[in-house]
């Protein structure tokens, strides 16, 4: 536990880890030492580990990182099961050993959306990100020190842990100045599609049969995959004809669906983004008014949660169940994944895609793509059927009836 | 939103998730509420399960609604038989029979007859009964019969697209309740109204400004336009594919003509109202009345294709059969 700001506790924690996201060490921050001197570490083994698994990494009941409630709502869930879980009794957990516990989750769930978008808008030089990595090795709280101090070529947003959130609180003018909603916001009602060939392959490619080529969208064109997940991926691209869920026409996940080459739909009220998808007739509700991720669970499309920052929707989503791709090219992630994505309208025309994935089962460190969406005008458009599944089996048939 | 969906998602989440109660609020007959804009708020997550069936049970003869005590009956019947089948020891299932469906805890009809007490979805014909199949909808009827007889399963196709997860079983349009997950929710703009069926996350765009799709372009859940007369929200829909989970069922064409109407009656009820005609299908239109309670519930996830193993199993069983029916020749 970092002693820096010589407040014990949870606070501590919590700017011990927006040190680490600042900094752009976010994927390493399993601070495992750090962490394990939690005050909530220990009954979390004695009581919550047996069904969540170590970690919060979830086993036979569902994993709790990230954990996205607050104390009061964990408690209350603990106490009375609400059908979720098998009430535990104040025998086996006082109520302050719940908020220790809560804070042990948080402290492993990485940042608020807040301070992993400040990742995402480029605060982490790959020289920041190197010089704290290379530390991770030493105890945590010289990992603090040095994550922050030791990265003079991280930007002044890392400098100093509470300014990273502060920072980011003030969005960054995206000089729009077209058509609102009456609640103020920029009004993205209508239809988007990108053109691009991320859905292929999001790397820098060259072009194949019925595949357009591209420079890619993954900013610094590499993906920081760990050793293995870089073989997986290999292999991922070998098999993707067959292996590609998007083949088997499941729901395709974020960020993937929405450089499918087929329109979305966006209808924007005050409480709710309901974005609908041509492919698959995919949707997602993104909610926007101030409803936190609810109880870990495992969806395609994940559980997505927005706020406004300025004039740019950061969407928040998590809740992933691993078994998507983020393109036909083998490239992936795991239940693990944490998606954020960032729409900026630049004009009436065209919202600047920012979205950033951390993954630390896969990758090194957060990573970000970045793309244009764009406002389709022909009248009279509407989101048509695709209906994945129907159009899979004719395939298979006609292809069956061709191989005789 | 449902346990069920958190469940086929979360395994054994299920185990511990069975005794959900019901988080629809009780009818309150406070005043409903109305968008900046004026047109009446229909927003929100709306709960359609009623163990009011669709048509009226024949020995109710002209009886078009149960007594208190009736309704209550009914209700408590229901509760108690949930509650048998839950205690009750589980069976093993013998291979070569019919293995069914799904154990009763799948299964939510919920435990309440409509507000109304009618004995029947169907509000007209006033006899709560669909109407009586025209000729051709008649001469279909029985070819459809004999092809499920003789073909039960030679393709997907033979299946329902329920079963097939194209479209959901209870989300049409129109809707009905039916086994499970009778919830969508509701999002409005000035211009738009947007239907989300939790069932199979089908999603209704429906403009208010008119307009109509291209003739020639059809889709699975037709092409729907709302406007309001009054505060009730209208909306028609036409250029239906070839069929959906509702025409399926009662066999109408995609001609079938289909008008809903959505009306808040208060802030906890949403009173859904559709008539569908059909000539070539019913000798006369019929119209059904289903009261939707708002929830405090989230809808979620119900990804139906990316679990469909039923779907092999069924093909699968039936290759089965004809191979024995085969040796035994």
């Amino acid at each position: 536990m970092p002693r820096r700001t010589g407040r014990p506790g949870v606070g501590a924690a919590e700017r011990f880890r927006a040190a680490l996201a600042a900094a752009g060490v976010l994927s390493l921050a399993a601070p495992a030492a750090a962490i394990q001197e939690h005050p909530g570490a220990e009954p979390y083994q004695r009581v919550c580990q047996l069904c969540h698994g170590a970690g919060g990494r979830g086993d036979i009941a569902p994993a709790l990182v990230p954990l996205g409630f607050d104390a009061e709502y964990v408690l209350a869930v603990v106490r009375e099961g609400y059908s979720q879980m098998p009430p535990i009794s104040t025998r086996e957990l006082t109520d302050d050993e719940v908020r220790q516990v809560t804070g042990y989750l948080d402290a492993l769930s990485g940042p608020p959306a807040d301070a992993a978008a400040s990742t995402a808008s480029g605060v982490a030089s790959p020289s920041a990100f190197e010089a704290a990595s290379s530390s991770a090795s030493g105890t945590a709280a010289s990992l603090s020190a040095s994550g922050i101090a030791a990265s003079p070529s991280a930007s002044g947003a890392a400098s100093s842990p509470p300014a990273a959130g502060g920072e980011q609180a003030a969005a960054p003018a995206s000089g729009y100045d077209g058509p609102r909603t009456p609640d103020g916001r920029p009004d993205l009602n209508g239809f988007w599609q990108v053109l691009n060939s991320a859905a292929w392959d999001i790397r820098p490619h060259n072009a194949r049969d019925g595949v357009p080529a591209g420079l890619g969208v993954v900013e610094g064109g590499a993906i920081p995959y760990q050793p293995w997940a870089a073989e997986q991926q290999r292999r991922n691209e070998a098999d993707r004809l067959t292996a590609d869920p998007v083949r088997r026409c499941y729901l395709p996940g974020v960020p993937r669906i929405t450089y499918m080459p087929f329109p979305f739909r966006i209808l924007q009220t005050p409480d709710h983004v309901v974005v609908t998808y041509e492919f698959a007739h995919a949707v997602r509700i993104i909610y926007t008014d101030g409803s936190p991720h609810p109880l870990p669970n495992d969806f395609w499309m994940g559980d997505s949660r927005g706020h406004w920052e300025g004039d740019t929707l950061v969407v928040d989503t998590t809740h992933f169940n691993g078994r998507t791709w983020l393109d036909a090219a083998g490239n992936f992630h795991s239940d693990a994944l944490h998606v954020v994505e960032r729409y900026t309208p630049t004009t009436p025309h065209h919202i600047d895609y920012e979205v950033t994935l951390e993954d630390p089962d896969v990758f090194t460190r957060p990573w970000t793509m970045r793309m244009t969406l764009y406002r389709r005008m022909d009248e009279g458009l509407q989101i048509l059927d695709y209906d994945c599944v129907d159009h899979l089996l004719q395939a298979a048939v006609e292809q069956e009836q061709g191989d005789r | 939103m449902n346990h069920r969906t958190l469940a086929a998602a979360g395994g054994l989440a299920v185990l511990f998730a069975l005794s959900a109660p019901a988080a629809v609020s009780a009818q309150s007959g406070a005043e409903a509420p109305r968008t900046p804009w004026g047109t009446p708020d229909l927003q929100g997550v709306w709960d359609f399960r009623t163990i009011t069936p669709l048509e009226r049970p024949e020995e109710l003869g002209d009886q078009a609604f149960l007594t208190a005590e009736e309704a209550a009956e009914q209700e408590r019947a229901v509760v108690e038989r949930n509650a048998r089948l839950w205690n009750e020891a589980a069976r093993r299932t013998e291979a070569g029979g019919n293995v069914g469906a799904y154990n009763n805890f799948w299964m939510d009809r919920g435990t309440r007859t409509v507000g109304t007490r009618r004995t029947s979805l169907i509000v007209d014909p006033p006899n709560g009964r669909i109407p009586p199949l025209s000729e051709a909808g008649q001469a279909r009827a029985d070819a459809r019969a004999e092809r499920r007889r003789d073909h039960p399963a030679d393709s997907w196709e033979d299946r329902s697209v329920g079963e097939r997860c194209v479209l959901g079983f209870n989300s049409g349009p129109p809707m009905e309740p039916r086994a499970y997950n009778n919830h969508m929710q509701l999002f409005q703009t000035a211009d738009h109204v947007v239907i989300l069926n939790e069932m199979v996350h089908d999603a209704r765009i429906i403009p208010l400004d008119g307009g109509s799709l291209a003739e020639g372009v059809t889709q699975w859940m037709g092409d729907s336009r709302g406007r309001w007369e009054g505060d009730t929200l209208v909306v028609d829909t036409t250029n239906f594919y070839n069929k959906n989970s509702f025409t399926e069922r009662y066999g109408a064409t995609p001609a079938m003509t289909l008008v809903e109407r959505f009306t808040r009656v208060d802030a906890e009820t949403l009173l859904y109202e559709f008539t569908v005609e059909d000539p070539a299908t019913w000798t006369l239109p019929w119209t059904v009345e289903v009261p939707m309670a708002r929830s405090d519930d989230q809808v979620w996830e119900y990804a139906c294709h990316e679990g469909n193993y039923g779907m092999d199993g069924i093909l699968a069983g039936h290759r089965a059969e004809e191979r024995d029916a085969a040796q035994d020749r």
